[in-house]
């Protein structure tokens, strides 16, 4: 008995001495991510503690996914307070046994409306949604062609299918129409793409790739997440804003970022398609889906954004702003009409101590290194939300140009970035 | 010494043969003597279990190419070197770069 104690143990010892030297390997190579606590509601102004057990202090937020600023609306609030009184907390079920409401169909039907497809299926989140998509339709006989930068839920979920995988470079046209030519033997072909890329800003071909689609016989499926409800004119998307509405075979998309920000995503697109993920989708199948409270508050967002297009207005405008302020004041920006707008500056440390810098000024931003983005790539990530007023944008670049003009970074190219900093 | 059951075979003085050609040579034969004299003939069970369950089965003798990066590893499998190396590559480019949330 005492022999196992001790094997227990020295097992325990060499499983924690593991973990340990990896964990110090994340810390030593500058990826180990801590979390800062926010102590009040999603906004605009947030107080942040950071490090953990500091005091919390007032900082302006540019990297949220907030889009509509609707996180902390009081009307969703209230809507979810109203959810949660007549529909309870919890379901305690899934949903094909008994946890499913007349609220989650109702909510299904709206999106399916809001995104002008045929039906909507809701996941407990969209990284789910793409978990179980593409195993619920697709077999070893089919190919996914996704582009190189889709989102990393998206291929968890390509990997989980038995279907061929293979990509594209990312955005380019002629090397999808080789991958679908060479692809003409499958019996399905899916394009895959995110509709707005998290890293770039930058918006999908949906129109090119809509037409190579229907000129090679391929379905198409978008991940919306970072364009549903505010891109486009009326803010359904990004195939809206690239004319091929209703021509989507396959969407996903979020509650968890401009749709209140809460959690819980869907499939939304063709009825059988849709149907199909219903009767197989195992992340569907498996857990529960959507709490009535966030399907109350989520019915309340739709009904908001499409009571009017004020909010994705005011959204667009400040996102003109913010890039007209940083190139003014002589940022390298990526260029796009998304309300990400990554500040490059190729250099991994100095994207982390620009970042640390402008937190000391009272502007919460984020670094971005390989590998969550290409190496000699590093950049900082703002992100505009429409709940951002003129006098947070003036204040967050007068802090961008103190803490540029300290790192010499302004007015310079990234060859003289790169020449003083490295890659 | 070879045993009994060793089979020796002399080089040519000029061979130089590569740790992959060892290797090479070693899975060709080993395929040659497991289809002659398989150890056992478990797998029939399971296939005749598989198939009294409803599933068609078939088995081939294929390529693996594999790939490792510290953590992360990538397998893949092909009637050919090259379309196991092709679909290793899909899988390796796959998530080259992590992406943001």
């Amino acid at each position: 008995m005492a022999d196992a104690v001790e094997v227990e143990q020295g097992c325990l010892a060499r499983v924690r001495q593991h973990f340990r030297q990896e964990l110090d390997g994340l810390r030593n190579a500058g990826l180990f991510k801590e979390e800062r606590f926010i102590h009040a509601p999603q906004a605009a102004d947030i107080e942040v503690e950071f490090p953990a057990g500091a005091t919390p202090r007032q900082v302006i937020n540019l990297c949220a996914n907030n889009y509509l600023g609707l996180s902390s609306h009081p009307e969703v609030v209230a809507a979810a307070h109203a959810g949660l009184e007549a529909r309870g907390y919890g379901m305690s079920s899934v949903r094909f046994i008994c946890g499913t409401q007349d609220i989650h169909r109702e909510l299904e039907q709206r999106l399916t409306a809001f995104l002008g497809t045929e039906d909507t299926l809701l996941f407990p989140s969209c990284m789910d949604a793409n978990a179980g998509v593409f195993e619920a339709l697709l077999g070893e006989q089919d190919v996914m062609i996704a582009d190189r930068l889709v989102h990393a839920s998206i291929v968890d979920g390509m990997r989980l299918s038995k279907a061929m995988q293979d990509t594209f470079k990312h955005s380019d046209m002629a090397h999808l129409e080789e991958k679908l030519q060479e692809h003409q033997d499958k019996r399905f072909r899916l394009i895959i793409t995110d509709g707005v890329f998290s890293m770039d800003g930058d918006l999908a071909r949906l129109d090119d790739i809509v037409a190579l689609a229907e000129r090679y016989g391929a379905m198409v499926f978008v991940d919306d997440s970072h364009a549903t409800g505010f891109i486009g004119k009326t803010g359904r998307g990004t195939h809206e804003q690239k004319g091929v509405f209703g021509k989507i075979d396959i969407i996903t998309t979020t509650l968890g970022k401009a749709l209140g920000g809460a959690s819980g995503g869907c499939v939304s697109g063709r009825a059988e398609l849709v149907e199909m993920c219903r009767q197989r989708a195992r992340p569907y199948l498996f857990s529960n889906s959507v709490p009535p409270v966030i399907v109350a508050g989520a019915l309340k967002v739709l009904e908001l954004i499409s009571r009017t297009t004020e909010r994705r207005d005011a959204l667009e405008e400040n996102t003109r702003c913010w890039r007209r302020l940083l190139t003014e004041a002589g940022f390298d920006i990526k260029a796009g009409e998304s309300p990400i707008v990554p500040v490059m500056l190729y250099h991994a440390k100095l994207a982390q101590d620009v970042a640390r810098d402008l937190f000391a000024e009272g502007i919460y931003v984020v670094g971005f290194f390989f590998p969550v983005v290409p190496k000699g790539q590093a950049r900082i990530r703002t992100q505009l939300s429409a709940a951002h007023q003129k006098a947070h944008l003036d204040r967050a670049i007068e802090a961008f140009v103190k803490v540029g003009r300290k790192h010499d970074i302004l007015n310079k190219s990234k060859k003289a970035i790169t020449e003083r900093y490295g890659l | 010494m070879a045993g009994s059951n060793v089979i020796e075979v002399t080089l040519p003085d000029a061979a130089t043969p590569t740790r992959e050609d060892i290797e090479q040579l070693e899975a060709t034969f080993r395929a040659i003597v497991d289809l002659r004299f398989p150890d056992s003939r478990d797998w029939q069970k399971v296939e005749e279990a598989l198939v009294i369950d409803g599933w068609t089965v078939r088995s081939q003798l294929m390529w693996v190419a594999e790939a490792h990066k510290g953590w992360e590893s990538e397998l893949a499998t092909g009637r050919t070197k090259s379309e196991a190396f092709k679909q290793l590559q899909q899988l390796a480019k796959i998530d080259d770069v992590a992406g943001v949330p």
